[in-house]
């Protein structure tokens, strides 16, 4: 462990320590929020470094998948704690906002700030084509159940549509991890960072991380209501920009790590990667996830939040077909996300 | 030009099964008469008008085909153009005739979606998974994606107009348009046949037809009369299909009347692409959805004067909807010039989603 991680780390568990201390002993809820909010955002990364570490030792393909099924945990784990406290509308509002978060706020930043330094950048067009049209695959996956809502209101059938299209989406999703570790020119490899962890320790320190992001991310949800009622933030706000934002801190200073070494293509596939993931795999999770805890959600979104989604989807699309990028690209996805950003803190 | 060398094993593979084909459809149709003549439970005369549908349409299909090849490719383009989808426009002109709108601005759009989405991403998969990474003709593949958008924007547009000006004249709007689009057609067609690498002249050196032309056009007439007669049997049990099974007449249209109509094209299509020949696959499934957009609808507007049932291009919404989604996906997955069986699976996910999505409508 470097000394860098061991500091990271032992702030991290403290800040957990800390905001668990804050809620035994019941001080208001906003504070709760802010210490448990920097709290999740440190486990996001520490639970990275992890990953990395624990996938080191068990080799690439499974260090891939590892990174595919942790990379968003702190994002799912919030998610279905959300819908079991019964903030259902700011769970799914979370779903849409870290899409938009990842491929409007992480790609334009990394886009921006690596362009700026490197002047223009090339990608593999080819692994950016499969992403994007992944991305709206799921834009439309979650756009189709919103618009039946709209036509016909009748719950049950909503439901069970839900069900379909999420299953659908899942089935998507493996057949995506499975032709990116078998397509050859697709598959682009990790970082081989060296295994600077033993074995054990990597384990322990995952094991540990995800159960402190999961108590943590309970502490989150639980003072989100009071939150809002202390300082008015709007509802969608909260939902769409704030929540999602905390859990991808992390994935923010990876990208924007690579895309100044001028490596945008791993920098797009860590904010194309996310995106997939929460919008094909993370929905999913929720709509099953919602039917064991009894408050079944339905993939039904506010038109408006669709509508922006949609939007990302296609700017990010047209970026993704050019094959190379440069810092006013970036500059284009940071203001359509500032626009919709200050849209809903309005609305 | 690749798989080119394929098709002769094509056309002469199907010979044997061409003989049986014939018997199989000139059987169901004769079957679906009877039934229907001496009033048998209305679910069977649907099931089996269905199945004569599914063999006649393919026997219109390889007779238009045979013709061409003995009339030269120029005339054989127009027969193609004209005859693809013969079946379709049949059946859908006399569900017109006998009231049924919805089924048949349904299945206008069920065609297409079924075409770029279902059709085109099993050829994909099929072929991916067979071929790996398969390579076509950008330029073809671009030019039939932005056609198939100017198609699609031509349809939404009556029913943007119909459903935010509140005092259009829908119909007027319709004409015009139905007029508007049908002259691009045959644009497209005088392109196609003047350009060298225009796409339907991938099929230029054909093998020698192996039908007379007597034959071939016998044979075509007698299908597309047999054709317009099991239509009538077939649309006449729409209705009672839609109260017995319980199945709405919008999922009637938009899943299960394009099937019936166009379910032989789709699997000559996937086969063309198993041979690794995914130009002519992308042809055979976007042509037909253009043919589709650009020419049946607009003639059905046209034709319909002559019922008593008037057919405007004014769709349901969430049909234009998936039509846009169809239409975007497809152009977005064509752009790039090559495709794998992941691509294939995304198109196959979304017709799958909103097949269910029109089921619990």
């Amino acid at each position: 462990m470097t000394r860098f991680q061991k500091v990271v780390f032992a702030v991290v568990f403290a800040l957990s320590g800390l905001a668990l201390a804050l809620r035994v002993a019941d001080v208001p809820g906003q504070v709760v929020f802010v210490v448990a909010a920097v709290a999740v955002a440190g486990l996001a990364w520490a639970l990275g470094e992890a990953t990395v570490q624990a996938g080191e030792s068990a080799g690439p393909r499974a260090s891939a998948l590892l990174n595919a099924s942790f990379g968003n945990l702190p994002e799912v784990v919030i998610l279905v704690l959300a819908i079991d406290a019964g903030l259902t509308d700011i769970a799914r509002a979370s779903i849409i906002g870290s899409v938009l978060g990842n491929v409007l706020l992480i790609l334009g930043l990394a886009l921006l700030l690596g362009g700026w330094r490197h002047g223009i950048q090339t990608f593999n067009e080819r692994v950016a084509a499969t992403n994007s049209s992944m991305l709206v695959l799921g834009v439309i996956g979650l756009g189709i159940p919103t618009l039946f809502h709209a036509l016909e209101t009748d719950v049950s059938s909503e439901l069970v549509l839900s069900r379909w299209t999420a299953g659908a989406l899942l089935l998507c999703y493996f057949a995506y991890l499975y032709f990116s570790f078998t397509s050859p020119g697709l598959h682009f490899a990790d970082e081989s960072g060296e295994m600077t962890w033993s074995r054990t320790q990597a384990i322990v320190l995952l094991a540990a991380t995800a159960l402190a992001t999961g108590v943590v991310s309970e502490l989150l949800v639980h003072s989100i209501q009071p939150t809002i009622d202390a300082w008015g933030i709007p509802r969608a706000f909260i939902g769409l920009i704030v929540v999602p934002f905390i859990g991808n801190v992390a994935e923010h200073f990876s990208a924007v790590k690579l895309a100044l070494a001028n490596r945008v293509d791993f920098a797009m596939g860590i904010a194309y990667g996310s995106g997939i993931q929460i919008s094909l795999l993370a929905s999913g999770i929720a709509v099953f996830a919602s039917m064991v805890i009894g408050n079944e959600v339905a993939l039904v979104f506010d038109p408006l939040q669709l509508a922006a989604l949609g939007a990302a989807a296609i700017a990010s699309t047209l970026i993704a077909r050019a094959g190379e990028t440069n810092w006013l690209e970036g500059l284009q996805l940071l203001v359509i996300y500032f626009v919709v950003a200050v849209a809903f803190w309005l609305l | 030009m690749p798989g080119l060398g394929s098709l002769p094993a094509v056309t002469r593979s199907l010979n044997r099964f061409e003989v049986i084909s014939v018997a199989v459809a000139a059987a169901g149709a004769a079957a679906a008469a009877a039934l229907a003549l001496v009033g048998a439970a209305n679910t069977l005369v649907f099931l089996v008008s269905a199945l004569a549908l599914v063999a006649l349409a393919w026997i219109v299909g390889v007779a238009t085909e045979q013709l061409g090849e003995s009339a030269g490719p120029k005339v054989g383009g127009v027969l193609n153009a004209t005859f693809g989808n013969a079946a379709e426009l049949i059946i859908t002109i006399f569900a017109i005739r006998a009231g049924e709108i919805d089924v048949a601005k349904a299945s206008i759009t069920g065609s297409i979606l079924g075409n770029t989405l279902l059709v085109l991403g099993l050829s994909f998969v099929i072929g991916g998974l067979r071929n790996g990474i398969q390579t076509f003709n950008q330029q073809v593949a671009g030019m039939n994606a932005s056609m198939l958008a100017l198609a699609v924007i031509g349809l939404g547009i009556p029913t943007l107009f119909e459903r935010v000006g509140g005092h259009a004249d829908v119909q007027a709007i319709s004409d015009v348009t139905a007029g508007i689009l049908l002259l691009l057609y045959v644009l497209m067609l005088v392109y196609y046949f003047r350009t060298p690498a225009g796409g339907s002249k991938l099929r230029e050196d054909h093998p020698q037809p192996h039908w007379s032309a007597r034959l071939a056009m016998v044979l075509l007439l007698a299908s597309t009369g047999a054709v317009a007669v099991i239509s009538d049997v077939f649309v006449g049990t729409l209705s009672q299909v839609i109260a017995d099974l319980g199945i709405s007449a919008v999922f009637l249209g938009l899943i299960i009347v394009p099937l019936v109509g166009n379910i032989a094209e789709n699997i000559v299509g996937i086969k063309i692409a198993l041979q690794n020949d995914i130009d002519f696959s992308m042809l055979v499934s976007l042509g037909s959805s253009m043919q589709i957009a650009l020419g049946v609808a607009p003639m059905l507007v046209f034709i319909s004067l002559a019922t008593p049932h008037s057919f405007d291009l004014v769709f349901p919404a969430i049909q234009v909807i998936a039509l846009v989604a169809a239409v975007f996906i497809t152009a977005l997955i064509a752009a790039d010039g090559e495709s794998n069986w992941l691509e294939g699976a995304q198109l196959v996910a979304v017709y799958a989603i909103i097949a269910t999505a029109v089921w619990y409508l």
